[in-house]
């Protein structure tokens, strides 16, 4: 007897239940029904223009993305341009230096010659027939054979302050001394760096050097620890040769 | 097709609510009705489960944009916007930037090739290569009783009147080449006593060697100019030849090859700090 209430009951609320399962989807359905109606045209070209801004955005977002990539290559190859501007540099420093283009410094000795004024004088008031003024003067060939005695033994050399390099050639041009394209007036001051001991023992064997001492030139000799020297400021014309293509 | 589903499942459900309401032997079999009220049950938890992970509202997603308000679409519209806005600027800044990179990288470029050519012409200077050119050759065939001064002299003098490079027998002239003489002595016997005797005499050495005949000097630079610079009356040529005897041979050719000089060794000079 206490069965059938129950069993009704049970059925009476999987009904209720069903039915307010339908109608709460139904109702959801009339709600978006309604959204749809409400400004269906304003929506859809809303709708168009936020899609046309999405693909904007996407253009843009593959165009940043492209940019990027280029702008990390780019950084790459600067960063090997550094790294081989670096290494050029150091090539071109290390033979500047060979070629006289870097000032240097370092130990050697600087030898300054002068005219002989004072015997010049005495021969010419007590032995004025025989007196020849070439004697007592600095000639080119006098700097050119004390330089080529030193250069064997020296690792720069200057002549007032004019850079000796391959190419330099001296020669008298009248009353003055043409190195570089420079003309030089005595005092004449050689500076050559290098061991002082070699150079001196250089300077020694020189026959040049030996004649100047004997003709009484006045020529001083220092030892310095830092002697700087200056770069070779002339210019560097090599428009005959080139590379050889053998090598 | 999910709504589908949840159609044929409704139905489903209402199929056995009408089976459990209107016929008495399911009413009255209770294996049968358990059964019945156990797949209501599953269609039941089915079809609200289906209801729930599909209907966006209940999950919060996004719906397809025309079935968004004209207000929640103006907002999305602002925000897209907002966004394009940003990354414009961003790829602007980006564009910026790539265009220094690129400056930047041309003025590396062209200060790399700058730093090149310098090295091509120092090197040509050093006489780190073997280098090719329009010249003269000096030729001296027989031994002579010329000193290391005259060397010096014809060297410089063609240095004087354009030589770019110079090599002496074969050596390329430095700045710093050893050019000097050296006392030499050889035994020789005489004909009459043939007792030894001392035969001593100074030769010219090249880099601490003997200098070898025939002297060959030859010079890069201008040929025509070089030749007359030591080849005039009163000349370094004249002069050898009335000291000497010696009669060099000139020549000058369209192309002289002339060999890479010795690396240089610096120990003592340094750069100078800037």
């Amino acid at each position: 007897m206490n069965k059938q209430p129950q069993k009704k009951t049970d059925l009476t609320f999987w009904v209720v239940l069903l039915l307010l399962l339908l109608g709460l989807f139904l109702y959801g359905r009339h709600l978006l029904e309604e959204r749809r109606s409400e400004g269906q045209k304003s929506v859809e070209e809303l709708a168009h223009y936020i899609e046309k801004a999405e693909k904007e955005g996407e253009a843009l977002h593959q165009e940043i993305l492209r940019l990027q990539e280029e702008l990390l290559a780019s950084h790459k190859e600067e960063s090997e341009g550094k790294g081989l501007i670096s290494t050029l540099t150091a090539a071109l420093e290390t033979l500047q230096l060979a070629a006289g283009l870097s000032a240097v410094q370092g130990p050697g000795l600087i030898i300054t010659l002068q005219d002989n004024k004072e015997g010049a004088e005495q021969a010419q008031a007590s032995k004025p027939a025989s007196y020849n003024p070439a004697s007592y003067i600095v000639h080119d060939k006098d700097l050119l054979y004390l330089i080529r005695a030193l250069a064997p033994a020296a690792e720069a050399l200057s002549l007032n302050e004019l850079r000796i390099t391959d190419c330099t050639a001296i020669r008298c041009l009248g009353s003055v001394i043409l190195v570089n394209s420079s003309r030089l007036t005595p005092p004449y001051e050689i500076k050559a760096i290098g061991e002082p001991s070699a150079l001196q023992a250089a300077l020694n064997n020189s026959d040049r050097y030996r004649a100047l001492l004997r003709t009484h030139i006045p020529i001083e000799i220092r030892a310095e620890e830092k002697i700087e020297i200056a770069a070779y400021s002339g210019s560097c014309d090599f428009s005959h040769g080139r590379v050889s293509e053998r090598n | 097709m999910w709504e589908s589903l949840f159609w044929i499942l409704l139905g489903m459900m209402g199929g056995a609510t009408i089976t459990l309401l209107f016929f008495p032997e399911s009413k009255n079999n209770p294996v049968r009705r358990h059964r019945l009220i156990q797949a209501l049950s599953l269609l039941l938890l089915l079809g609200s489960g289906i209801f729930i992970i599909k209907s966006p509202l209940f999950l919060g997603q996004s719906l397809p944009l025309t079935e968004k308000t004209p207000g929640e679409l103006a907002l999305l519209l602002k925000g897209v916007n907002e966004n394009n806005s940003a990354l414009q600027e961003e790829l602007k800044s980006l564009q910026q930037e790539l265009q220094n990179s690129t400056m930047l990288l041309e003025k590396k470029k062209s200060l790399a090739n700058s730093i090149s050519e310098q090295i091509d012409l120092l090197m040509l200077i050093n006489g780190s290569h073997a280098v090719s050119g329009p010249g003269l050759r000096i030729s001296i065939q027989e031994p002579s009783n010329l000193m290391y001064y005259d060397i010096i002299d014809l060297v410089n003098e063609l240095f004087l009147s354009g030589a770019e490079a110079v090599a002496i027998n074969g050596q390329r002239f430095t700045y710093r080449m050893q050019i000097g003489e050296r006392l030499s002595s050889q035994l020789l016997f005489s004909g009459e006593s043939g007792r030894p005797i001392q035969d001593s005499k100074y030769v010219i050495t090249i880099n601490k060697k003997e200098l070898e005949y025939p002297l060959h000097i030859q010079a890069i630079g201008p040929a025509a100019t070089m030749e007359k610079a030591i080849d005039y009356p009163g000349g370094i040529l004249e002069s050898l030849s009335a000291l000497y005897g010696v009669k060099p041979q000139l020549s000058q050719s369209s192309s002289i090859t002339l060999p890479a000089a010795e690396p240089r060794e610096f120990l003592y000079a340094q750069p100078l700090e800037k």
